[in-house]
């Protein structure tokens, strides 16, 4: 990856590179430390039977899954704000993580475990389609209008949820638990999964780089640039669903990951395509592994927080900020 | 040479229809645009920009523009919306910069592409500008920036929507002279739409009057009258001759004034 994502030389790729090669440093250290903390701490250098078994096959897949999600999340995040044409947009606030978690919880009350992937993509894409449709206005769209028809498809999704769990209330607790949010459930097969997704998504994404930068112009300048808008629209928002969807099928409801993470890297500097998407494959990997290693850690005698909790509390707060901070951008007054 | 030819041709939108029977746009010219408001000129603008379905026919470069591929329509053409807007961050440089993106023949931008910006900053005064965001700057700023950015692919047709809303006078002339030297050196074209009636009397050799989604007069600068571009217009024009250049004395209709 590292040779495609700079442009041929130019000033600033020094600083690129640099910052490549720190959020490498920083994702190895975040998961060394997530895979030697936890319930049991480990000493992964000198490990016993118990302690292999529970690296293998407890910590390893947990650590993954956690943070692919984190990287999967981030650039759905990502795509989704090239979609929408503004920074705020991510899975939760679109209202994609819900109308996906619609769609899995429909699946699994009525059709069983095979159908929740499948279902789960449909709602991500039935959501979205509803949240462009009803924000866009002559070929612009404004973040304010994007943001209510995102609580619109929110609130109708888990008005639906809510009920489904009225009305089959064996399998309650179970749901409950997966929508809040969390990595218990990891496997090798998903993370395998989960893998497979994310690199094929970035590698789209890197693949048409300057392409990306341009949908966020107003649909006239990006189209008679020759870029094909609706077409990079229509795939930006299926890539972003399917990203969605097996977050959502595998780790439940975690909220606000792909608004904070490009934010962040955006707010240091990083502002084309061609960095964005692999350093934020790479930040919400980093991410989400620490969110989840202090969801496991922060309470005594091994009790564990649902890290969706954590993040949607980190993430509340940050959109706090930005509604105090940065109106501009927000109401479009730009 | 036609860079532009156009017989029979109808644009619709909704209720709303723009004709014109036949119209030429040759090398080297500078044409601006002329009519009230709501009178099909942006709409004008963004049909010759491929923006639009339309009957007819319309010819790029002798091509008929819906042949032509995306990349070889706006390799040779270049088009500046009448409101420009980017929603997410990006710094000046780079928005100019990716005016050139139908010249990339790879995933990258190019040394040659990088000098090319480089060289707009200079000529527009923008160098002072170009770490900043784009979204921080003030409107003229902005506008400034998009023309660098239209200007920036090098297309020989230019199609520029009301290019000088809110730019400072300085930067009006500056940029409306480098555009005459640009369609000269070129042997290009560059559409304008004006609502500046003495910009555009300093500095264009033809005239498009639109009103109401029809050509009224499509007229050189010397065919240019006072009763013409008064009708269309409908407000009251007299040319004042002023050391050998024409001036434009502009004021509301007889009529309306009481």
């Amino acid at each position: 990856m590292g040779s495609s994502l700079a442009p041929p030389p130019k000033p600033g790729n020094r600083r690129e590179l640099l910052a490549l090669g720190g959020l490498l440093c920083l994702v190895s250290l975040v998961f060394v430390l997530a895979v030697s903390h936890g319930a049991v701490p480990l000493k992964i250098f000198h490990l016993d039977e118990t302690g292999r078994r529970i690296l293998f096959e407890v910590r390893l897949p947990r650590v993954l899954l956690a943070g692919l999600t984190g990287a999967a999340l981030a650039l759905a995040g990502l795509y989704f704000q090239y979609v929408m044409q503004n920074p705020l947009a991510d899975a939760f606030t679109t209202g994609a993580s819900a109308s996906s978690a619609l769609g899995a919880v429909l699946a699994l009350l009525v059709a069983g475990e095979i159908l929740v992937l499948p279902a789960a993509l449909a709602g991500a894409l039935l959501g979205l389609a509803a949240v462009f449709h009803i924000a866009s206005l002559r070929g612009r769209l404004l973040p304010v209008t994007m943001l209510l028809a995102g609580i619109v498809v929110n609130t109708f999704a888990s008005a639906a949820i809510s009920l489904l769990k009225f009305l089959a209330d064996e399998s309650v607790a179970s749901i409950v638990f997966w929508l809040m949010g969390g990595f218990q459930n990891a496997t090798y097969a998903r993370v395998g999964l989960l893998a497979g997704a994310v690199f094929a998504s970035a590698l789209y994404g890197l693949l048409r780089a300057p392409a990306l930068d341009l949908t966020a112009f107003d649909d006239e300048t990006a189209l008679s640039s020759g870029v094909p808008l609706y077409r990079l629209r229509r795939e930006l928002l299926f890539t972003g669903a399917l990203l969605t969807a097996v977050s959502v099928a595998f780790s439940g409801i975690i909220g606000f990951v792909g608004l904070i993470v490009p934010h962040l890297l955006r707010l240091i500097g990083f502002l084309r395509a061609g960095v964005l998407v692999p350093f934020v494959v790479l930040f919400g990997a980093a991410f989400m592994m620490l969110a989840d290693l202090l969801a496991r850690t922060l309470l005594p005698q091994g009790q564990e927080l649902p890290v969706g909790v954590l993040t949607s509390t980190l993430g509340g707060l940050f959109f706090l900020y930005l509604l105090l901070k940065r109106k501009r951008e927000l109401y479009e007054l730009a | 040479m036609n860079w532009l030819e156009l017989r029979n041709f109808e644009v619709r939108q909704g209720d709303f229809r723009l004709r014109i029977p036949e119209l030429h746009l040759s090398a080297g010219e500078m044409v601006a645009v002329l009519g009230p408001n709501g009178s099909g000129k942006s709409t004008l603008l963004s049909a010759l920009a491929g923006l639009k379905t339309y009957r007819g026919t319309l010819r790029l470069a002798g091509n008929e523009l819906h042949t032509l591929s995306e990349r070889e329509r706006y390799r040779r053409l270049s088009y500046l919306p009448q409101s420009g807007r980017l929603g997410l961050p990006f710094e000046v440089f780079y928005v100019v910069l990716t005016g050139r993106y139908p010249l990339l023949s790879g995933r990258h931008y190019t040394e040659a592409d990088h000098r090319a910006t480089e060289r707009l900053l200079r000529l527009f005064d923008l160098e002072d500008l170009r770490h900043r965001l784009f979204g921080e700057l003030s409107g003229g700023e902005r506008q400034r920036v998009l023309l660098a950015r239209a200007l920036n692919r090098e297309a020989p047709v230019l199609l520029l929507d009301e290019p000088f809303n809110a730019v400072d006078l300085r930067h009006q002339h500056l940029f409306v002279r480098h555009l005459r030297d640009y369609v000269r050196r070129k042997k290009g074209l560059c559409v304008t739409v004006l609502h500046d009636l003495s910009l555009a009397v300093k500095y264009f050799d033809r005239f498009l009057l639109l009103k109401e989604g029809t050509l009224r007069a499509d007229l050189r600068r010397a065919e240019l009258s006072e009763t013409l571009l008064g009708e269309v217009m409908d407000v009251a024009v007299k040319f004042v001759e002023h050391g050998g250049e024409m001036l434009l004395s502009i004021d509301l209709m007889k009529k309306e004034e009481n």
